[in-house]
Parts: C-alpha cells; structure tokens; sequence
C-alpha cells in the first residue's frame, strides 16, 4: 500500500464531505482564476495591440495615463516623427459608441489617419481597406473587425449608423488582436466630426528605429519626447511611455485586479475555513484511529502529516475542478457577443498556477491546525474515545 | 536506545526483557489512583497472564508496558534501557505489538492494507511492505481474504488479521488487551492458539489482559492485579512457587491431573467464598 492509497482511502470515506469541500475549494480557485484570467486576457491583448505593430513607445498627455478623455495637439506628431532615432510616428483616436439595438455595449471606433502603418496588420477578408483621396471624411466610410462585423450581421456594402450617422462598410479584417477585430476603424477626420474635437489625438504611437529599440536608445527618445517645449519654451506635458508600462497603467485594469485581490482574499478565506471544517470533523471522528495507529508506532509527525497531505490532496482536487470550470466559463464567456471582442478564450499557465498555490495555501492553513490537533492527541486518551 | 529485540537477544539475553519498579499511575484529575507501587519483573520469552476485577490497574500496567503512557512514579526498563518520553514511538513501532480487544482496523483498507500499517514507520520500500504482510497473513491463515476490507471479515478473522498487524514488526514484546473479549469460543480458541503459536516461534515475550481465568489458566505464569497493587504472582511448575500450576488462584482449581479448570457451581471443589465477583465462570473443560 502506498501512502496516497492510504489518503485516497480516507478521502473516500466520507465522499459526499469530501466532494463538497472539493466543490468549495474548486469555487473559491474557479471564481479567482477565471477573474484573474480575464484581466489577464485584457492586459494581454492590450500589449499585443502595441507589441505586435512594433510600438515602442506610446505618447500621452502627462499624468493622464489611459485617458481617452484627454487629448493632444494632433500637431505634435510631426515634432515626434522628426525626434533621432524615431522611425514612425501614427496619432491615434479612440472613442466608444454602443449598438444597442444588437445589444453591443461600449464598443470602441478607432480614428487612422488613411495610409498609416497601423493598417499593414490589418488582413482583409471581404471589401477593402480605406483609399487616399477617395476615402474623406466627408464620405464616411468604415471598416469593421470581423467579430464585430458578425456580431452586428454585417457585411461589405451595409450601412453601419454610428452615433447617428450612416457609415457606409466597405472593408471587413481580421488582426491578430482580439480588441481590433471587436472594433471598427474610421478616417481620424470622421472621428473628429463625430467627437466634435479639433485637430486632436488621444495619442501617438511611436515606433524607434530597427536598431535603436535597445533599453538605452529607448530612453533618449523618452526624454526627448517629454522635454518637448512650445513656443514660449513652457514643456507640453507629454509623457512617452513604454507599451507595457502604458497599458500596464489603464484604470481599467487597475480596477480589475484590485478586484482579483478582493476576489483572491474572500476566496482563501472560505476555502480555508471549509477546509479547517472539514479536516477538524475528520479529525474528531477518526480520533480513536489515530491513537491506534500512535500505538502501533506512528510518530505524531507522521499522523500531521496524514492529515495535511489530505487537506492538499483535496485541495489538488478542488483546484483541478476550480480551474476547469474557470476554463469552461471563459470558453463560453469569450462566445458571448458583446464580450468576444474583448476576451480570448485561454488561460495562462501562470493564472492556472495561480489557483493552485490559492488551493495549496487554504489546504495549509485549514489543514494545519487539525492536523497538530491530531498529533497531539494522547494514544491513550484517542483509543478511548467514543 | 537499541530498537530492534533480535540483537540484544543473542548479545545479551540474560537480563529480563521488562523490569518495572514501584510503578505509580494518578490519572490527572487526581481521583484514581490506577497503579501503586506495582513492581515487575518479566523474563524474555514468558507468556504471563494479567488478571483482575475491573478497575483493578490492569489495562493501565498495560498500556505503561506497552509505552503508551507514562507512570506518575516509578521506572520501566525495556531489555535494560528505560522507557523515557524520547524514544516510546520508536519502541512502539519497532519492539512492541498491541491487540486489542475490539480489533481496531482501518474499516476502508482492506485486510492487507490494515497488516502494512505499522510498516510505515520501519520499511520505506513498498514491495517488501506488502511481501511482509502478505506472509503475516498466511501464518494467520487468511491469505485468502487479503483483499477483504475489515467489514466484510469475520470477529475472529478480524482479530487474525489484528494479529498479523501486530507481529508484522516482529515485536520482542506483544501485548493484548483482552483479546478474545469479542470472539465466540471456537474463534477465541482459534486466536489464541495463533497468537501463542507466533509468539513461541519470534521467541518473542506476550503480555496478556484477560478476564477469562480460563484463559489465564493456559500461560506460565498469572499476575493478579486488585485496586492498584499486585496481590499475586503465580508461575506455573516453578519449585519455589506456592502454586506450582495457578491452583490456588481464586477461581482456578486443580481438576486431579496437570490441568487447571475453572470452578464452578456444578464442579464440587468451587467454593464461592474464594471466587471473586469479576471471574465469570464458564463450564469447566472436560479433563484429558
């Protein structure tokens, strides 16, 4: 007999106990793991937005880090591009409109200047991209993310009303990033139109020079971006910040994981208090048990032990269970329309980690205490307990 | 501390294998006074008999034998070296082996698994685990119920397999607490001759609890425990001894050849006076 078969034995002597204190450990890691996951997901696909474009850097207005609301002179893009080192500038402009006759909350029109680098990621599946000199703002066009495209039952030549204004779709793309093919793009002037803003972006993204993206050459361009100065020799408030450190940054995901901690905290609290439960139930019905296997020679080491690689052994359970389920509801919940612009249907293995240590954690902490309980006990006094 | 019985048996097998002094046990609360000044000796390889009405100590100069308590007064010595708080879960695990009256199985492991139980504290290697308890459970006779679980076993092959769980160290000492206190006659005479049988075979010294004077009556020597003290101490054929076989303990009677019987109402030589409130007579064995 091997030692697991001696705590598989004991697991299923009581199933019914077991597989629910299995069921609220595998709760408990499920709610944690999917949340983390999804704004791990999030965080992921921002970077890749950036990362996979070559972005090196993402200039913003000073201290307001993510902030669509806040906006830049669109003029400021040429003083950038012509910085050394700097290969290509592109202004970006974001706004989030809902469709809500389809049900699509807070869907986000990105406005690019026609022509730029951003649309070489773009792969086209029906229609075509925007055209110089044909495309104006005037004659509003837009092109649509595939999922997006299906989502509102879209295609090529349909007429898309945004914010009340009938755009004509002439393109449907598929990118590699989720976020793109959640959203549509329109001419940066018909964006401007529908903001009602001047001659604004929400920010530049900055692209070095092929063999100037080391960490050195990364932070002249820093500093010279945010040294830049207007005519009065006043700075413009600028702040150029790596992708990862800008989408690091975004409130949004800010509020998310603060919300992971929250669920992370009550999580370990329940699961190590169903734990304890348990494991001290077990401990008081098998008390005759243990003083037996004390006189049979067990140290009490040995009996702590038994019943903390129970607590694990049910927490390993709990948390294989806890991570499916996260899985099963980010798989259904990156379906959703509304919701699979934005999600990627996998977890990482660092977030799966995650649930594990959150499982082996309550199972040492509910664990330990029964398990002390039970290494104390006297031979005597445990063999003659009723 | 030495560990192990068989060394010291070749190395130095003269001294007894238990030697209790003024053995004292006051429970904590202070109102049971278990043990007073107990003393005894016992010769490695004896098969001795504790005997005694109810509260009488006996269980507890067990459990002070057997390492799992300590005496409030006094010294027990172990082949020599005294038992002391450090070493009593090794001395359990690799010198002593318990039975107990109510069998006291692991009720989800089976007959097998439950043999290999105090094997954990002296065989890392699982094979020989198992190897080991599956021989223990041929010599007890259930090789063939190995697989059975404790529920699904007789009372007397479950004391069988109780046995094997406390032989499959090989013990120097064995000790059992009333061992045939929930078997049937014929099952209670099936265990008992296994567990003398093994016993005799390992050399090993056996310790026995009992209520059953019958019983008693079958080992070499009977120890008397009455309200704490040791109020008798009877060796079977040994010269010097006023009771050559236990005859004269209270309840035992010599039934005209070697054999020492129980008295009883229908037995002529019973008398109520001499036999105490605890030994509850069964029908005296047929003489030879």
């Amino acid at each position: 007999m091997s030692w697991w078969r001696l705590i598989w034995s004991n697991i299923r002597r009581r199933p019914t106990r077991s597989l629910l204190t299995a069921a609220g450990i595998a709760a408990s890691v499920g709610a944690v793991v999917a949340l983390s996951g999804i704004t791990d997901s999030f965080r992921r696909n921002f970077l890749d937005l950036y990362q996979s474009r070559g972005i090196d850097l993402v200039v913003v207005r000073a201290g307001t880090s993510a902030n669509p609301g806040a906006k830049i002179d669109a003029g400021l893009g040429e003083r950038i591009a012509a910085l050394p080192d700097v290969r290509a500038v592109a202004p970006g402009l974001v706004d989030v409109v809902s469709f809500e006759r389809e049900g699509l909350i807070g869907v986000p029109i990105q406005g690019w200047p026609v022509g730029s680098f951003l649309f070489d990621e773009l792969k086209f599946v029906a229609g075509r991209p925007f055209v110089s000199g044909e495309d104006t703002p005037d004659t509003r066009k837009v092109i649509l993310g595939a999922i997006l495209a299906r989502n509102l039952s879209k295609t090529v030549g349909d007429t898309l009303e945004i914010q009340l204004e009938p755009f004509e779709i002439v393109g449907i793309y598929e990118s590699g990033n989720i976020f793109e093919n959640g959203s549509a793009v329109v001419p940066i002037e018909a964006l401007r139109d529908l903001m009602q803003i001047d001659d604004q972006v929400t920010d530049f993204q900055v692209m070095l020079a092929q063999d100037r993206r080391d960490e050195a050459h990364v932070k002249q361009v820093r500093d010279a971006i945010e040294s830049l100065r207007d005519a009065e020799g006043r700075r413009l408030g600028l702040a150029a910040l790596p992708t990862r450190d800008y989408v690091n940054g975004f409130a949004q995901l800010k509020i998310a994981e603060g919300m992971c901690l929250a669920t992370l905290t009550v999580a370990l609290f329940v699961g190590t208090m169903g734990m304890l439960n348990t494991m001290l139930m077990s401990v008081f019905e098998r008390t005759r048990e243990f003083g037996v296997l004390r006189a049979l020679g067990w140290r009490p080491g040995r009996i702590a032990w038994l019943v903390v690689t129970e607590a694990v052994t049910l927490a390993l359970l709990g948390a294989i269970l806890g991570i499916l389920g996260a899985w099963v509801l980010v798989v259904v919940l990156s379906g959703l329309p509304g919701i699979n612009g934005f999600l990627t249907a996998d977890l990482s293995p660092r977030i799966m980690l995650q649930g594990v240590v959150l499982a082996l954690i309550a199972a040492l902490l509910g664990g330990l205490h029964p398990a002390r309980r039970a290494a104390r006990l006297s031979p005597i006094e445990a063999i003659r307990h009723e | 501390m030495n560990e192990t019985c068989d060394d010291d048996r070749d190395v130095n097998p003269s001294p007894p294998l238990i030697r209790a002094r003024g053995l004292d046990k006051l429970y904590p609360d202070g109102r049971v006074h278990a043990l007073k000044g107990v003393d005894l000796t016992v010769p490695r390889g004896q098969r001795l008999a504790i005997v005694g009405p109810s509260g009488g100590g006996k269980s507890t100069l067990l459990n002070l034998l057997g390492a799992l308590d300590s005496p409030t007064r006094g010294t027990i010595e172990l082949d020599g070296q005294p038992l002391d708080a450090t070493n009593l879960d090794a001395i359990r695990a690799r010198r002593i082996g318990f039975v107990f009256q109510s069998f006291h199985l692991l009720p989800t492991l089976t007959a097998l698994e439950n043999v290999q139980i105090p094997l954990f504290e002296t065989l890392n290697d699982r094979r020989r685990r198992v190897a080991k308890a599956r021989d223990l459970l041929e010599q007890v006779g259930l090789a063939d119920r190995a697989n059975a679980l404790p529920g699904q076993l007789s009372s007397g092959e479950r004391q069988r397999v109780a046995l094997a769980r406390a032989l499959v160290n090989d013990p120097c000492l064995i000790l059992a607490d009333e061992p045939t206190g929930n078997l049937d006659s014929a099952n209670a005479e099936l265990v008992l001759s296994i567990l003398e049988s093994l016993v005799r075979e390992r050399r090993a010294t056996l310790v026995v609890v009992t209520h059953d004077l019958e019983i008693a009556a079958r080992f070499e020597r009977i120890v008397t425990l009455r309200d704490g003290r040791l109020v008798a101490d009877q060796t079977r054929g040994q010269s010097d001894s006023p009771f050559p076989c236990p005859l004269s303990h209270p309840g035992l009677v010599r039934d005209g050849s070697d054999d020492c019987i129980l008295s009883s109402p229908s037995n002529p030589t019973h008398d109520p006076s001499r036999s105490p409130a605890w030994a509850t007579p069964r029908p005296p064995r047929q003489p030879a």
